[in-house]
């Protein structure tokens, strides 16, 4: 289906199941090895909320168009609820839904795209109207491990999971003074739910025996929707078939220990 | 805590709300930067097929620049004729005005006539009504630089019988480092 996010998401769990292993194995030596030895019963497992900003990488971010992967996308909202099970000591299994918000083309985007499009189809003039707002939810899920240190815990976690998408931006072209497309055409907006990976380190400050204050990173990628038009009749310079998504999410909250 | 966990849910909702509120709507307009363009009654209109040359013709000392443009069934052509002129690739700069002998501009469109599609002049541009403007001349690499403006004018019969004369306005002309062809015999 997507062959990158595919392998990506099998290279984590790989990972996941090695570092798995290698703990497992590790924690079974010192087992053998320490006669005295208590069994160390699991962290607390936790759930809260968190939000922040969302930062667009790589191409997403990017305003190009003659780069057909640039997305426009810009820094912008995002917050959602995050939480872990551990079962076993600092191992677990964490969670995440968020929603991001990465903006909407600007007065500059839609100049430059007229001005390619102007070009690219030999146009007398174009007229470039934007409109819609990248808005997309994502639920990922994955192995964490938990460093604790005094009053704080170090939260590291790969996942995988959905990026569902809401709305990406929209936009429609008129070409004065071509031939073969006469009639505005639109570059569609997406709405479609696709495969999806990530990376978190969050860093919680104990406040209290079952309250964390929480500064997360989160890194989110995805190959992103298909992107369609409507009445193209002639397809010349950018021609964008499907949406990237590339971000971090820089965020703060509050966690509770169940 | 319940109640901390009940304000976190509605601030979630809140700013939910909010975000998917904010929606704008943005024009980004751009004309053709080609070299050769003009306003044909208020539409930017740049030609695709261009022929830009000088002749310079020993026989009578004369020196002609020659520049047509066509494109969508539209083209306008224009000719400027110095006397006494020298045979070198460049060309005397200034303000030409359409005398209908020397210096001459059509506005024409293509029209079906006995079969095939012709250019025909749409109208007439009468002496005085236009001016060709040469601003520079690079004679080394060929390019010619300057502005025009003109109408031309005619006349039709409308629906109830009435003699109307319509007028079509070339405003905003522009050649810009246009390259050209010099030849002489």
């Amino acid at each position: 289906m997507y062959p990158n996010n595919i392998k990506r998401i099998l290279t984590v769990l790989i990972v996941a199941f090695f570092v798995f292993n290698a703990i497992g194995a590790h924690a079974q030596t010192e087992t053998q090895t320490q006669t005295q030895t208590q069994t160390q019963p699991p962290l607390t497992s936790y759930f809260g909320f968190f939000g922040g900003v969302s930062n667009p990488l790589s191409d997403f971010k990017k305003a190009d168009y003659y780069n057909n992967k640039a997305g426009f996308a810009k820094k912008g909202l995002t917050y959602g609820l995050d939480g872990t099970w551990y079962f076993y000591k600092n191992l677990g299994l964490g969670g995440s839904i968020t929603y991001q918000d990465n903006g909407e083309l600007s007065q500059t985007n839609a100049d430059s795209l007229s001005a390619g499009y102007t070009n690219s189809y030999s146009a007398d003039y174009s007229n470039v109207t934007t409109s819609k707002r990248y808005q997309t939810v994502n639920i990922l899920l994955g192995p964490q491990y938990t460093f604790t240190k005094g009053k704080f815990l170090l939260d590291l976690r790969a996942s995988a999971g959905i990026l569902k998408t809401y709305s990406s931006p929209e936009t429609s072209i008129y070409l004065s003074g071509v031939t073969n497309q006469t009639t505005t055409f639109y570059q569609k907006t997406a709405s479609a739910t696709v495969l999806a990976y990530g990376a978190t380190a969050a860093l919680r400050f104990k406040l209290s025996d079952n309250v964390f204050l929480t500064a997360r990173g989160a890194y989110m990628g995805s190959q992103g929707p298909t992107v369609t038009y409507q009445d193209r009749t002639t397809t010349l310079g950018r021609d964008v078939t499907r949406q990237s998504f590339n971000t971090i999410n820089t965020t703060i909250g509050l966690n509770f220990g169940l | 805590m319940n109640k901390l966990r009940l304000f976190t849910f509605l601030l979630l909702a809140g700013l939910f709300t909010i975000q998917s509120c904010k929606k704008d709507t943005f024009v980004g307009t751009s004309y053709t930067t080609k070299p050769f363009q003009a306003n044909i009654n208020n539409a930017v209109w740049a030609p695709d097929t261009v022929s830009n040359t000088i002749f310079y013709n020993s026989a009578n000392g004369t020196k002609t620049f020659a520049l047509t443009g066509t494109k969508d069934q539209k083209q306008i052509n224009m000719t400027v004729i110095l006397s006494n002129a020298s045979n070198t690739p460049g060309f005397t700069t200034g303000s030409y005005t359409v005398d209908g002998t020397s210096v001459l501009i059509n506005y024409n469109t293509q029209v079906l006539q006995n079969g095939q599609y012709v250019f025909l002049p749409h109208g007439t541009v009468s002496p005085g009504s236009g001016i060709i403007t040469v601003s520079s001349v690079d004679s080394v690499k060929k390019q010619i630089t300057g502005t025009f403006n003109f109408y031309s004018r005619s006349t039709g019969v409308d629906s109830t019988g009435n003699t109307v004369i319509y007028i079509d306005n070339i405003l905003g002309g522009e050649f810009t480092n246009l390259p050209y062809t010099f030849t002489s015999n």
